[in-house]
Formats: structure tokens, C-alpha cells, sequence
């Protein structure tokens, strides 16, 4: 039974799905999709803890031998972003019954379910593949739901964002798939770990090139780095606020495993880092992103909108690290990447909860929330000093990594530009805080002073990531030594 | 117990038991104090005594050879002599700061480690301002805390310098020094401040005049000369001395020259006289030596009875301003005549007492080769008799009748002045009887036929210029004014400065805060234009220009990669 | 030497001469009149040519060059007292200022305190004697004065 997990991984929310079109009936459908979370989310820590004790699986789906037929590679780096994606899955699914019950129409719960455990199954199978078409598959299913779950959104606007999105996916996807091709033109095989041993002694170098350039780009339009990154603030704004929970913590970190897996695993980070100028766009993109985009967050009057523009800052900061292309470097990304998962995912979570009651996000208006939503404020409080980076949170753990590890490099602009940035995010977060905590409110109306706290069916899962990443941040050590193992591997390539 | 008589603690006891005894008693201790202790001094063979165990070092009070029993007589000579000329006085204060500014100078002569001449030094310092501020009036009280200031600066220099030299060399002996070091130097520094070199002279002619009259006296007598004392054992023969002795006796000729008030003229000529010391100290021979520690010895006589005259005028006549005087001789003959001979002994005339003092640093300096110094020595000759010899007593006594016709000077004032002067024409004449006191023995004798024909040459054809001038009326007229000095830099320009300078640094601390507020507005007005909602970075792109990042982004990775 | 004369002490004639000298003084009279002033210089400018003369006849020792040239320091005393005066002339048109220039913190703008002195003019002197300078001495002021410097 153990042995089949892998596959159960990816079994479980495929068939869920279309037991929730089945169903219909919303609140049952939303126990299926739960079930099935949370059936993925046990599934995924076993695998991580099999991983840390054994080492790397290799599962080969239907029984069809590797180079032929389709393998499942799983290592310490994969099993920890799938502890990720099915753990936020099961989080905030929990906590979407009772925000998709305000903003979607009851008729629609089965089919926003539905697409929610085929987004799930999509991601996971980019995760856990180890076939590089299998990747463009599963990234094709996770991106149409993703799709289908954006426009589910009560403004009219989520329509044009969703839209805008699925042209922008679309064309990365096709960037993915057209690397692929030329890869496969090139060296014959679709398996990561032949793709990895063949690519050096393929005889058309420049097949491989032009894959690579392909590749690159679509991962980093999927991955919203800076200046590919436009689709993202609209889509996260006007999307339910579950989703945008959901796809802050996982969507964007898929896309980052794919762009780690395919730099340092297929083609090596001597390949991707070294004669070809990746450097040239890769770094001076993830900088000019994490300055200029926490910039704009400083402005953002929507709360939404700022958290959108912080996302792809903290992405710049994870392609910075990745930049690096060393042990220190790797680390600070990656566990950059589950950190802010977690951080995201919270924030906008308590978002969701204002949202919930107050009915809008304007951050100017929510003076004074303090006195009335007090859990949801104190959670965003403790999120917001995450995502800044004081310590005894997990933004200070993977932000000092990732400064020690330009120092270590001796890259002293970098660490300067980070620390610059994050005193940027003081200020877009302390705005928040302010206006929330000391401003009095203006209209001191009774209804407005009462407490009316978000329900407890929203709160204890924003308090299970709140408690989660705060432990994280205490215990830096334990994120640290999952990402220190997974960067090993990836820089030691595929076995 | 004995150890407490040694003349310099002898001194400080008496001033302390002086407040407690009238008026009467207090006026015979300034004069019994000063006659016990010089009998004391020489009482002690030479060698160190009164050596005293200080948290580990050891501190030698009476360092006794020729050298310091010269100037520790001429210093109890000078307190005898004053103390006789300030009978009159009934201030307490005045009194226990003579004997404590006397003890204080003769403790710093016999000092024999530098610690202990650090005491006495500040000591000077401290007891010597008292004589300014006893004249009880605000300038005099603003005059004596510049006085004071200096003092004491030049004491914290001493410090700092014999710490370092203590640093360098664990000795804290005070033999010779030499400009060896960086402590080296601030010792040489603190003794300059208080030998009034060049620049560094301010105090002298700016507190002097400041004192009480009877006060002026005391203060002409020590702490320049202790200076030179101190000098002479610690820098003889560094041969910067020599020219910045060579300018001190030439420059205070032109400010003595223009300045109208006598007892600041009188500042300025006992500047000038200190050159001829500090020339003497800086060629360091035995003869130079000698006619430093001579010259120290007759000035300490002439300059204080120069300062007796012009101060039993002000005491007749309440004013020092050679403008308002005039035409005294008829009235006060005898004050008259003791400046007369002070004035020839300044100007060394012989049968004076400069005369076979100052002779001896000429001719060390002919003897030395170094002829513009001579030169400058002999122009300075000239220049104390322009400024002091004939200026003082003519002005004061002669030229024009100011119609002012006080009252001869009080008796015992008469006396000391009469002492001291008999002091300068015994000295003139016997020369024999300080040169037996000088450091080194002596074989040198002024009263050559040369000697006497130059020196009449000189005195007589200047004194002859002075009558040409006079009768061409180029001689100038005194008028009431004040004359500046390079203090002016810090007492009026600075100060007067100030504000301006304030109010320019206020002003561009504005500036370049608005001009930091400004840029930042701009740079914040930008940033904002570029990001604010709405604005390029901020909006939601249309599908073609996010289309157009795309591609340019494209074409940028194939082309850096594919080159 | 005096060019200004006191013409009321010479027309006052001796009766006042007497009031308002010293006994001392007398002995300077000359300075007051011209033609003794004139004999004097008379007297002064023979010295001088004398002594000038002494320098040809008589050979002196010298240490420094130049010194034993035919009136050296006469010429020195005599051209660097002019030089002296007429550049202090120069100077004063600099340094000279007001005597409140530095007013109140120096003693130049302000008077001399009285308590310090003691301003008797000579006709309020007793004469001199062994009695009035014993008196004097001990502090017996025979004009019945309190006796200046008298404070605190």
C-alpha cells in the first residue's frame, strides 16, 4: 500500500472531482474536496517523512519502466512543496466553506470545488512528476481550473483578470511545452533524470539553447517575476478570497519548483549559471522586482492589491536567492518559498475575514478594526511581521539566509537592496497597522464600535498557519534543514 | 617640622595665619616673611632637600644650587621691597596674595622634579590673580579671568607634558629637557606661555596695568622671571631661543611705543627685557647663561622700581595716562628720581645696573657669531630707550605741565623705591657683588673703556635723535586711546564674528534642509507617480503590452543566450 | 627740552615758585626754561661730537664685523631712534582706538578706583620732617585724612 502513495498523491483529488460534480449538493461536495485535501495532505507528509529516512522514490506509474513510460521523482525538495500545497489545500478549504458560502452563488459550490481539487491534483502533479512532459500536463489541469477558479469572483472584473491570465498562462504554457519539444528534438527522452544525463553530450547544443530560453521564460511568466508579473495583482484582487489564499501559498511556488527542477536538476547549475548569461536576466529582474514592487505596495489603498504587489517582491527575493546558485543561496530560497506560502496564504486569509464582515478592503476605512475584529487583526499583525521579517518569524529566518548568502558570495548590493526592501515593507505593513490599531475611527457610531469578530470556521484555520509559521519562525532550524537537504540535491543533481 | 620653614612652605603658612592678625601686624609679616626666608634660603648648602614620598614618587622641594639661591633672592628681595612699598595696603587679600604669589614663585625656582613644579606653577597662577581682581572693579574682574585662563592653560600644558615625558623616559626629574619629544614640547610650550613669547604674550600687557598699583609691582616681579628660571634649566642652549628671544625684545618696541597708558608701556619694555633672557637661554653658554640669570636679577630691581614710580603717581593722581600727566618733577622730585634711575638702568647706562647685566648677553651673542641677533639685541637697546627711558619719565614728569600737582609719594613708598634704586646704582657700580651670585664663575668685566664709549655712543646720539626730533616736532603727542594688540584677534574680531558666523552656519543648516526636504519631494513625488494606484507600474496591463513584455523579455534571454 | 613753557610759574615769581615746588625740584627749574634747555642740547650735541671724535683716535676691539666702523653705534642709536619714532607714527594710525574699544572688560575705559588711592595735592602736604614722616609711617595721618588703600 505504502509503495502506491506516490500515485495515491495524484489519485486522490483526480477522482475526487468528479465525485463533487456528482454530488452537487454544496455542502457535501465541500466534504468530498475535503476529504480528499486532507486524505493528500497525510499522503504528502508520509512521503516527506519516507524521503527524509530513505531518500529519493521512484515510482514508476502503471508499472511502465522509466524512459518509456512516466516516473514519479520524489525528493526532499519536491515532498516538501507538497506538504505545502496539499497542507495550505486542506487549510484554507476549511476556511472557504464559510467565505465561498458569502461571495459564490450556492448553485456553482459543486463546480468551485470541483476545479478546486483539479487545481490541487494539477499542482501536485507538477510536483511529483518526474517527466517533463508530464509537467506541461499537470501544469495545463492546474492552470485552467486556476482559470475557472479566478473568475468565480463576485466582481465583474475577475472575468477580464481571469482572462488576462488565461492568455498570459496560455502563452507561458506553450513557452513550456515548446522547450520540451526542442529538448525532446534534441536529446530523445522526456525523463528528467535521461534529460539530465543526456543534454550535456547532445549533438545539437543549440536545440538545447533554445529550449532552455523557452523554458525559462514560460516559467517565469507562470511564476509572475518581475516584469512578467502583470497578470498577477488583478487576478489576486478580484478573485474569491479563498482562492487567492490558496494560489499566494502554492500557485506562484509551483511554478519556482519547476524553474528550481528544470535549472539545477535537468540542466545543471553549471549549465543554467555559468557561459549562458542567465545571470544577466535573472538577478537584475528578481531585484528590480522585490525594490520597485514593494515600492508600489507602499501606495496600494487595497488591501488585496498591496499583498498582490508584496507576493511578487517576496518572488523576487526567492529568484535572488535561486540567483545565487549556491548552497547558502538555494537554501534562502527555498525556504523563502514555503515561508512565504505560509505567510501569504494567512495574510490573505485575514483578509478574507475582514472581508467577510466589513465588506471591503479599503485600507484607508478600516480604522479602528482593532476594537472590532481584534483575533483577525492581531493574526494579520503577526502574518505582517512575517512577511517584514522581524525575528521570531519565518521572514526573519529565510530573509537573514538570504543575506548571509549574498555576503557569503560577496554580493554587498544585494544584501543592501533586501534590507532596503524590507524597510519598505515596514512601511506598507505598519500603514496597515496603524490605521487598523491607533487611528480613531471617524464615524464613532455604536454599530461600528461592537464587536463582530469573523466565525470560528475562518479564524482557527487562519490560526493553524498563523501557529504553523510561528513555530516555524521559532524553529527556524527544522524548515532549514528540509531546504538545506533539497538545495543539496539540486545542486548535486538527479540520482 | 623643619621641613615647614623651607622658604616656599614658610611663605604659604604666613599667608595662612595673616588674615587672622591687624592690619599692622599683617603690613610688618609682608616684611618679616620675606627677610626670615632669605635667611633660610641661605642657610641651606647646596644639594636637594625637603625630598617628600608621594604615592611613589619622589618629590624634591629645595633643589638648592647657584642657579636657584640666585633667583630665590632676588625673588625674596623683590617680596621685601614690595611688601615695604604696599605698607599702606589694608586689604587682606591683597596681602595673603602677595605672600602666597611669592611663596609660590620662590617654591617653583627651588623645585627639583617636574610634579612639584607643576604645584607651584598653578599655585602662581592661582595666588597672582587675586592682585587683578583686588582692584574690585568689573573690567579688572573680566581682565583677571583672561589672566587666569592663560595661567591655567599654560599649567595644564605642563601636565600634559610631564606626563608624556614621564611616559617616555619614567623620569620625573627637572634637569634639562630639550626639545626632544611631544611632552618635551608642551613643557616648552607652558614655559613660553608664561615667559610671554611672541603671540603667546598677550596676558602680560593686558593684566598687568589691570592690578591693583601695589599689586602691578608683585606682579612685575615673578612669574616671568620664573619662567626664564625655568627655561634656563630646562632648554639652555635650544637654540629656537635664541630667535624667539631675538623677536620678543623687538616687537613689544612698537606697541610700547603707541600705547598711552605707562604701566602698559612698562609691560611691554619688561616683554622686551625678557627677549634679552630668553636670547641668553637659547645660546646656552656659560657667559650667556650668566648674563640671562644677571639680567633676570637687575630687571626684577628696575622694572619693579619703573612700576613703583608710575604707581605712586596713580596713587597721587589716580591716572597712569601719559596723556593726562605731565610736569610731576615739580611735586614729586623723588619719585622723579628713582624713575630717572631706573629708567638709565633699563636702558643700561653705566654706573647702572643693566649695564653689567646686559653686557654680558650682548657679547655672549657677539661671541656666538650670530650677528643679526646682535644686531636685534642692539636695535632693541635703542628701542628701551625710546619706549621706556626717555618716554616714561619725560612724559610723566616733564613735558607739558599737565597743571596737576600732587602730593610727593607716601614715605614708605619712598623708601622701597629708594632702596631699590640705591639696589640698581650699587649694582652698577660694584658689579663684583652679583657676579659672585651667578651660576657659573665669572671673569668678566664691563667697565672697559670699548665698553663704556659704545655705550655712551649709543645712549647719547639716540638721546640726541630724540632732541632733533622734538625740535622738528615729529616726536609724537600721547592722545587717551587704546592701542591693539594681536589679542585683538580673540577679544574683539572672534567675538564680534560670532554671530555672523552663527547665523551663517543657522542659515545653511536651513538651507540644505530645505534643499534635502526639496529633493526628497521630488524623488518621493516621482516614486509615487511611478507606483501609485493607477500609475505604470500599479495598473492592471492590457493583455498586448503585458504581450510586448513578453516578447521583448523573450528576445532579450535568446539573444544573450544564443550569443 | 621743554617747548612749552609754563608761563604763569615763571611770571608767578618766586613766592609761588616756593609754594608750589618741591624742595628737590628746584634743581630742575632749567627744564622750564628755554635757554637753559638750549644749553643743554648745546652741551649734549659737544658730548656727542666728542665722543664720535673718540671713535677715530682710539681703536676699538670688536667681536662682530662692521662693529668697529667709524660711529657705528652712534649711527645705530641714532638712525633706529628715528626710524623707531616715525614708524610707531605709522603704527599708531593702525592700532590706535577709542578707549571704550574694549569697554567693559578692560581697565582702559574706566578710572582707577579711589579707594586704591589717595589724591592729596602737594599744598595739603604737612612739610617734611622726622615727626610728619613718622607720622606718615605708622599710619598717623598729621592731616587728619584717613589713609588710602583703606578697605575691607
Amino acid at each position: 500500500m505504502i509503495d502506491q502513495f506516490p500515485a495515491l498523491q495524484i489519485m486522490v483529488p483526480l477522482v475526487a472531482a468528479p465525485i463533487c460534480v456528482m454530488i452537487r449538493n454544496p455542502r457535501w461536495s465541500w466534504v468530498c474536496a475535503m476529504v480528499a485535501s486532507t486524505l493528500a495532505f497525510l499522503i504528502s507528509i508520509i512521503l516527506l517523512q519516507q524521503v527524509m529516512a530513505n531518500g529519493v522514490i521512484r515510482y514508476a506509474v502503471g508499472g511502465w519502466a522509466a524512459p518509456s513510460g512516466i516516473e514519479y521523482y520524489i525528493d526532499a525538495m519536491n515532498a516538501a512543496v507538497l506538504v505545502l500545497v496539499s497542507g495550505i489545500s486542506a487549510v484554507v478549504l476549511v476556511y472557504a466553506y464559510r467565505s465561498v458560502a458569502k461571495s459564490v452563488p450556492a448553485e456553482k459550490h459543486y463546480l468551485f470545488y470541483t476545479a478546486w481539487l483539479m487545481c490541487v491534483c494539477g499542482l501536485l502533479g507538477i510536483v511529483i512528476t518526474g517527466d517533463a512532459f508530464n509537467v506541461f500536463v499537470f501544469l495545463e489541469i492546474s492552470s485552467l481550473s486556476m482559470y475557472t477558479l479566478i473568475s468565480f469572483g463576485q466582481d465583474r472584473r475577475a472575468l477580464t483578470a481571469s482572462f488576462r491570465y488565461l492568455v498570459l498562462g496560455s502563452v507561458g504554457a506553450s513557452f513550456i511545452l515548446i522547450g520540451i519539444g526542442f529538448l525532446y528534438a534534441a536529446t530523445g527522452t522526456l525523463n528528467m533524470t535521461d534529460l539530465a544525463a543526456r543534454i550535456p553530450d547532445s549533438e545539437s547544443q543549440r536545440a538545447v539553447l533554445v529550449a532552455f530560453s523557452f523554458l525559462t521564460m514560460g516559467v517565469l511568466i507562470k511564476s509572475a517575476v518581475f516584469p512578467l508579473h502583470a497578470w498577477l495583482p488583478n487576478a489576486y484582487t478580484f478573485a474569491p478570497v479563498a482562492v487567492t489564499a490558496f494560489l499566494a501559498g502554492t500557485a506562484t511556488k509551483v511554478s519556482l519548483y519547476v524553474l528550481l527542477r528544470f535549472f539545477f536538476s535537468v540542466f545543471g547549475k553549471d549549465y543554467s549559471f555559468g557561459q549562458h548569461l542567465l545571470n544577466g536576466v535573472l538577478l537584475p529582474a528578481a531585484v528590480a522586482g522585490f525594490v520597485l514592487m514593494s515600492l508600489v505596495a507602499i501606495f496600494q489603498n487595497d488591501l488585496r492589491r498591496m499583498l498582490a504587489y508584496s507576493s511578487v517582491a517576496q518572488v523576487g527575493y526567492i529568484v535572488a536567492g535561486f540567483s545565487l546558485a549556491t548552497q547558502s543561496g538555494l537554501t534562502a530560497g527555498i525556504v523563502h518559498v514555503v515561508n512565504h506560502g505560509m505567510v501569504k496564504a494567512s495574510l490573505f486569509m485575514a483578509v478574507g475575514c475582514i472581508l467577510y464582515r466589513v465588506g471591503h478592503v479599503h485600507t484607508p476605512s478600516l480604522d479602528n478594526l482593532m476594537k472590532r475584529m481584534p483575533f483577525t487583526c492581531v493574526a494579520f499583525i503577526i502574518s505582517g511581521m512575517g512577511l517584514i521579517g522581524v525575528p521570531l518569524t519565518v521572514g526573519f529566518v529565510s530573509k537573514f539566509t538570504l543575506i548571509e548568502a549574498s555576503l557569503e558570495k560577496g554580493w554587498w548590493a544585494i544584501a543592501a537592496l533586501v534590507l532596503l526592501s524590507s524597510l519598505m515593507a515596514i512601511v506598507y505593513v505598519g500603514r496597515v497597522i496603524e490605521i487598523m490599531v491607533f487611528r480613531r475611527s471617524r464615524e464613532t457610531g455604536p454599530e461600528s464600535s461592537g464587536m463582530c469578530e469573523a466565525p470560528l470556521s475562518m479564524l482557527v484555520p487562519l490560526y493553524v498557519l498563523v501557529g504553523v509559521s510561528l513555530y516555524f519562525g521559532i524553529n527556524g532550524s527544522a524548515t532549514l534543514e528540509v531546504a538545506g537537504r533539497a538545495a543539496s540535491f539540486l545542486l548535486g543533481g538527479l540520482q | 617640622m623643619t621641613n615647614l620653614l623651607a622658604p616656599p612652605f614658610l611663605y604659604l603658612i604666613a599667608a595662612l595665619i595673616c588674615p587672622f592678625l591687624s592690619s599692622r601686624w599683617r603690613a610688618l609679616l609682608l616684611l618679616g616673611v620675606p627677610v626670615f626666608g632669605l635667611m633660610i634660603m641661605l642657610a641651606y648648602p647646596v644639594g636637594d632637600h625637603v625630598v617628600w614620598s608621594v604615592v611613589g614618587f619622589d618629590l624634591t622641594f629645595m633643589r638648592v644650587d647657584r642657579l636657584s639661591t640666585l633667583f630665590g633672592i632676588i625673588f625674596s628681595i623683590a617680596a621685601l621691597l614690595s611688601g615695604l612699598y604696599a605698607w599702606h595696603v589694608r586689604d587682606t587679600v591683597q596681602q595673603v596674595a602677595t605672600l602666597a604669589y611669592a611663596g609660590a614663585a620662590i617654591g617653583g625656582v627651588f623645585a627639583g622634579d617636574l610634579i612639584s613644579l607643576f604645584l607651584w606653577w598653578e599655585g602662581t597662577a592661582v595666588a597672582s590673580v587675586f592682585l587683578i581682581w583686588a582692584r574690585r572693579t568689573p573690567a579688572s574682574t573680566a581682565t583677571g579671568m583672561r589672566y587666569l585662563l592663560v595661567q591655567v592653560l599654560s599649567g595644564v600644558l605642563l601636565l600634559a607634558g610631564l606626563l608624556m615625558h614621564y611616559h617616555d623616559t619614567g623620569s620625573i626629574a627637572f634637569e634639562h629637557l630639550g626639545l626632544v619629544s611631544p611632552g618635551t614640547f608642551l613643557i616648552f610650550l607652558s614655559f613660553g606661555i608664561k615667559c610671554a613669547f611672541p603671540l603667546l604674550h598677550n596676558w602680560l600687557a593686558d593684566a598687568y596695568p589691570a592690578a591693583t598699583l601695589t599689586g602691578t609691582v608683585v606682579l612685575s616681579a615673578f612669574t616671568t622671571k620664573m619662567a626664564v628660571y625655568a627655561l634656563a634649566r630646562g632648554y639652555a642652549g635650544t637654540e629656537v631661543l635664541i630667535y624667539i628671544g631675538a623677536l620678543m625684545t623687538l616687537f613689544p618696541i612698537f606697541l610700547a611705543l603707541v600705547e598711552d597708558d605707562l604701566q602698559r608701556v612698562l609691560a611691554y619694555s619688561l616683554n622686551s627685557q625678557l627677549g634679552f633672557m630668553v636670547v641668553g637661554v637659547g645660546i646656552g653658554s656659560e657667559l650667556s647663561i650668566n648674563g640671562s640669570a644677571a639680567h633676570a636679577f637687575c630687571s626684577v630691581l628696575y622694572q619693579g622700581l619703573l612700576f613703583m614710580s608710575v604707581g605712586a603717581v596713580v596713587y597721587r593722581t589716580g591716572t597712569s595716562r601719559a596723556s593726562q600727566l605731565g610736569g610731576l618733577y615739580r611735586t614729586m622730585p623723588v619719585t622723579m628720581l628713582c624713575c630717572l634711575v631706573g629708567a638709565a638702568s633699563i636702558s643700561a647706562v653705566p654706573l647702572f645696573s643693566g649695564f653689567v647685566s646686559k653686557s654680558l648677553i650682548l657679547d655672549a651673542s657677539g661671541y656666538n657669531g650670530n650677528y643679526v641677533v646682535w644686531l636685534a639685541l642692539l636695535v632693541a637697546s635703542v628701542g628701551v630707550l625710546v619706549h621706556t627711558t626717555i618716554k616714561v619719565p619725560y612724559l610723566t614728569f616733564f613735558a607739558k605741565d599737565s597743571g596737576k600737582r600732587p602730593a610727593e609719594a607716601p614715605i614708605h613708598m619712598r623708601l622701597a623705591m629708594i632702596l631699590t634704586a640705591s639696589l640698581c646704582v650699587i649694582i652698577g657700580v660694584f658689579p663684583g657683588l652679583l657676579y659672585s651670585l651667578l651660576p657659573y664663575s665669572v671673569d668678566y668685566h664691563p667697565y672697559t673703556f670699548d665698553h663704556v664709549l659704545v655705550q655712551l655712543q649709543l645712549l647719547l646720539f639716540a638721546l640726541l635723535a630724540f632732541v632733533v626730533l622734538k625740535k622738528l616736532g615729529l616726536y609724537p603727542r600721547m592722545v587717551q586711546s587704546t592701542s591693539l594688540d594681536t589679542d585683538v584677534i580673540y577679544r574683539k574680531w572672534l567675538p564680534d564674528r560670532l554671530p555672523a558666523v552663527t547665523q551663517w552656519v543657522v542659515n545653511l543648516n536651513a538651507c540644505a534642509r530645505q534643499m534635502a526636504l526639496g529633493w526628497l519631494g521630488t524623488g518621493y513625488g516621482m516614486v509615487e507617480r511611478l507606483t501609485r494606484p493607477g500609475a505604470p507600474l500599479a495598473r492592471g496591463w492590457s493583455v498586448a503590452s503585458m504581450m510586448f513584455v513578453v516578447i521583448v523579455l523573450m528576445c532579450a534571454v535568446l539573444v544573450l543566450n544564443l550569443l | 627740552m621743554a617747548m612749552n613753557t609754563d608761563k604763569q610759574t615763571r611770571t608767578g615769581g618766586a613766592v609761588e615758585a616756593a609754594e608750589s615746588l618741591a624742595p628737590l625740584a628746584r634743581y630742575f627749574r632749567w627744564t622750564d626754561n628755554q635757554s637753559s634747555v638750549d644749553r643743554f642740547i648745546r652741551i649734549l650735541t659737544y658730548t656727542c661730537v666728542i665722543l664720535f671724535l673718540i671713535d677715530i683716535v682710539w681703536h676699538r676691539h670688536t667681536k662682530v664685523p662692521g662693529e668697529g666702523l667709524w660711529g657705528f653705534y652712534a649711527i645705530i642709536g641714532f638712525v633706529f631712534f628715528c626710524l623707531l619714532v616715525v614708524a610707531s607714527r605709522f603704527l599708531r594710525l593702525l592700532t590706535q582706538r577709542d578707549v571704550s574699544f574694549y569697554a567693559p572688560d578692560c581697565v582702559d575705559a574706566e578710572e582707577y578706583p579711589e579707594s586704591g588711592t589717595e589724591p592729596l595735592t602737594h599744598a595739603q602736604m604737612p612739610k617734611d620732617s622726622l615727626v610728619s614722616l613718622g607720622n606718615q609711617m605708622l599710619g598717623r595721618e598729621a592731616t587728619g585724612k584717613e589713609p588710602g588703600g583703606a578697605s575691607s
